[in-house]
């Protein structure tokens, strides 16, 4: 796989973009956790190589190779892209089609696949077709007239699931028949396409509008064509170091905390504005902010704005909370009173509060020792709130946001709280586990 | 080993107020720590969801909440900064006691009151060197299996196969500790006599089998004491539950000192 192979030119940017007061480079040495960011361009490339290699490469042959002393040349062409690859094997097993729907006026889709993977052939085909398909329908036109899926040996793992202009890789081929995490891979470098690789925003200082954009277009693809669902409530628990999106990818400090923030909270904040907005509206936000910033290299800002244009609401606090300041939502049951209130029945004090985040409405449970449950709606618009509630029987828990609505809450354990601790379980587990620990300590020490 | 057993006991009644000092001491430890465990249960009992309104999901997530915390972020690391610190603490006092005892222990037959004192003033120093040196060996295996047992731990699909596979590690530990221990023991005997070190290695080797036999019969029985006190709670609960938790301690520094006798019986014998 030959990719970032040449001295490739900074991005030139002119007044206005992404902000800019005055036109000039935008300039960044090399760095292990970044990717793209480069001006779209035409590229005429010949390529050198012995005579059985098969060549796969961005853009599309204009001409027949030419075979001589034992070499092949092959000539690539593309326009309208910010990058050029291009991987060569003889071992390649190829397999052409064409293919067009709404969206995708014409395309030829072409497998250079690892022999291990001769047999998945159709698997690949049917993936990409129906990506393409979707994204084609669900964003706008795909506007180039190839895509080629390399499928690297396992040894050649490094170069697996990588996206490149009209030119993806898959996972490397390690097992003959691998489960959904082959089709995963392919459509989430096929929505690479859209972002990455149409959009084409700075992922030097804001790689989440691709990452975070691709892997939200990859839930939804995976849903639409194969029926798998997300893993939102366990994602949104993974984010112990929440970070800011709008961040240069080296000063996340390890590669962990980039993949997680620019990844996984990126697409949460998406799935957060989807769950307020809901999803009919985000489908038009998504697709609006495509149109109206197709090779445009947009900024974070640009698609505030446009949420801001098609929700007619104001998202500032949102954009300032999850965006720029990597918050959590954070919402917690602080505390609960609870005592007869001297006429038969009980008198509870419960304090919420929401330490980060920006204002949002959330659902609170009460439930009580006989078993009512009550349900209230607090606005959140205030950092804390104490409820007073008057009941026959004593309060038992009180859980806020009980149905997982809130997606950028990170820490959901303090969402629920019981009035007391149960008195058998504590000493229960107080006295077992203080048996434990000294009989360690005691087979040590006096 | 019964005759050993019998003097032992003999011994550990001519040390009735040492065992009361050793059991006043552990029942201040064991009030620390059970406000210390308090402090960490109560906190977690009422964030744990069992009566969540979307029910075994809201546990499920709660686990997997705790797991990414524990392995993620700095969350156990005081708790577990204050149990090491405890430890080290008990285990700075344990050589100074063991000097005073065994000294104590090898003048048993004396006349006049027992002379743990004494004992901690002539060797406190010697027995503190082969305690420490035995304590350096049998833990040092942890610098590569707690790291082993925590990569182990992130590759594995579940708790039960992990522990399944960290048995036999542990296991071996356990083994090494014990191997470690039981020279180094009469190493310490030895030292607070006032004899050779190197005798109390050898007699150890001499006398493995009654030796090991105390060693783990005597403190078997704590450890089943200690399982009927947990077992407990699940009849009784609150203030006698606590109460007798506390006492266990008594039981406790009892079959210890009865051990530590009996152990050096099997020590002394080739001198009677």
């Amino acid at each position: 796989m030959a990719g970032q192979w040449f001295p490739k030119v900074a991005a030139y940017e002119t007044n206005g973009v992404r902000g800019r007061a005055s036109e000039g480079w935008d300039l960044h040495q090399y760095h292990g956790n970044s990717e793209f960011y480069a001006d779209f361009g035409v590229y005429g490339v010949k390529i050198d190589v012995p005579e059985d290699r098969i060549v796969a490469a961005t853009g599309f042959q204009y001409k027949q190779p030419v075979v001589k002393d034992g070499r092949k040349t092959y000539q690539f062409y593309a326009e309208d892209v910010h990058d050029f690859s291009w991987s060569a094997s003889p071992d390649f097993v190829t397999a052409e089609d064409s293919f067009s729907s709404a969206g995708v006026p014409g395309v030829r889709i072409k497998l250079y696949l690892d022999p291990l993977h001769a047999k998945q052939q159709e698997r690949y085909m049917h993936a990409a077709k129906s990506a393409l398909a979707k994204l084609g329908e669900w964003y706008g036109d795909y506007p180039y007239t190839t895509l080629s899926v390399v499928v690297p040996p396992a040894d050649a793992e490094g170069a697996g699931g990588m996206e490149y202009p009209t030119l993806v890789t898959g996972a490397a081929a390690k097992d003959d028949n691998p489960g959904y995490e082959l089709e995963r891979t392919l459509v989430h470098e096929i929505a690479h396409q859209y972002w990455y690789g149409i959009v084409a925003s700075n992922e030097f200082e804001e790689a989440w509008l691709d990452e975070a954009f691709t892997s939200y277009t990859e839930d939804k693809l995976m849903a639409a064509i194969y029926g798998v669902s997300a893993r939102t409530p366990i994602e949104s628990l993974y984010m112990t170091n929440p970070m800011p999106l709008k961040l240069d990818a080296w000063d996340y400090g390890d590669s962990d905390a980039y993949a997680e923030n620019v990844y996984i909270r990126g697409k949460l904040v998406l799935k957060a504005i989807e769950s307020q907005a809901g999803e009919k509206t985000m489908s038009k936000i998504m697709r609006t902010y495509f149109q109206k910033y197709r090779f445009k290299h947009p900024d974070s800002q640009s698609f505030q704005r446009v949420v801001e244009a098609v929700t007619k609401d104001d998202w500032k606090a949102f954009f300032q909370s999850y965006v720029y300041r990597g918050e959590s939502a954070d919402f917690a049951v602080a505390s609960i009173r609870t005592e007869p209130d001297g006429e038969g029945g009980y008198q509870s004090i419960v304090l919420l509060t929401r330490t980060q985040g920006s204002p949002q409405a959330a659902t609170v449970q009460f439930g009580f020792k006989d078993g009512k449950t009550v349900r209230k709606t607090w606005d959140g618009i205030q950092s804390h709130i104490q409820i007073r509630l008057q009941s026959a029987s004593p309060l038992s828990y009180v859980a806020v946001d009980p149905m997982l609505d809130i997606v950028l809450d990170h820490s959901r354990y303090d969402n629920y709280l019981k009035a007391e601790a149960p008195v058998r379980k504590r000493t229960k587990f107080d006295v077992t586990l203080g048996q434990l620990i000294d009989a360690i300590v005691g087979s040590m020490a006096w | 080993m019964n005759d050993a057993i019998r003097q032992g006991w003999e011994t550990t009644k001519r040390h009735k107020y040492v065992l009361v000092a050793l059991f006043l001491y552990r029942l201040l430890w064991g009030f620390f720590l059970y406000r210390f465990i308090d402090a960490i249960v109560a906190p977690i009992l009422t964030r744990y969801p069992d009566e969540h309104p979307i029910g075994e999901a809201a546990k499920q997530l709660f686990a997997i909440e705790a797991q990414f915390r524990l392995l993620k972020t700095d969350l156990a690391d005081r708790t577990l900064l204050m149990l090491g610190a405890m430890l080290l603490l008990r285990m700075l006092i344990t050589p100074i006691v063991n000097a005073g005892l065994y000294y104590s222990f090898a003048h048993a037959q004396d006349q006049g009151g027992t002379q743990v004192l004494q004992g901690i003033r002539r060797s406190w120093k010697k027995v503190s060197l082969f305690y420490g040196a035995e304590k350096l060996i049998a833990l040092a295996p942890a610098i590569w299996l707690i790291p082993f047992g925590r990569s182990a731990y992130l590759e594995m699909p579940n708790a039960a196969s992990w522990i399944g596979q960290m048995l036999p590690y542990a296991a071996g530990w356990a083994i090494w500790m014990l191997a470690v221990h039981l020279p180094f023991l009469f190493m310490q005997f030895s030292a607070a006599a006032g004899d050779r070190p190197w005798q109390g290695a050898i007699r150890a080797i001499r006398r493995l089998l009654p030796l090991l036999g105390v060693t783990i019969l005597l403190p078997l029985l704590s450890l089943l004491g200690s399982a009927a006190v947990s077992g407990a709670t699940l009849i009784w609960t609150g203030l006698l539950a606590i109460a007798l938790n506390q006492a266990f301690h008594f039981v406790r520094s009892t079959i210890a000192l009865w051990t530590a006798a009996c152990q050096h019986r099997l020590w002394q014998r080739e001198e009677a």
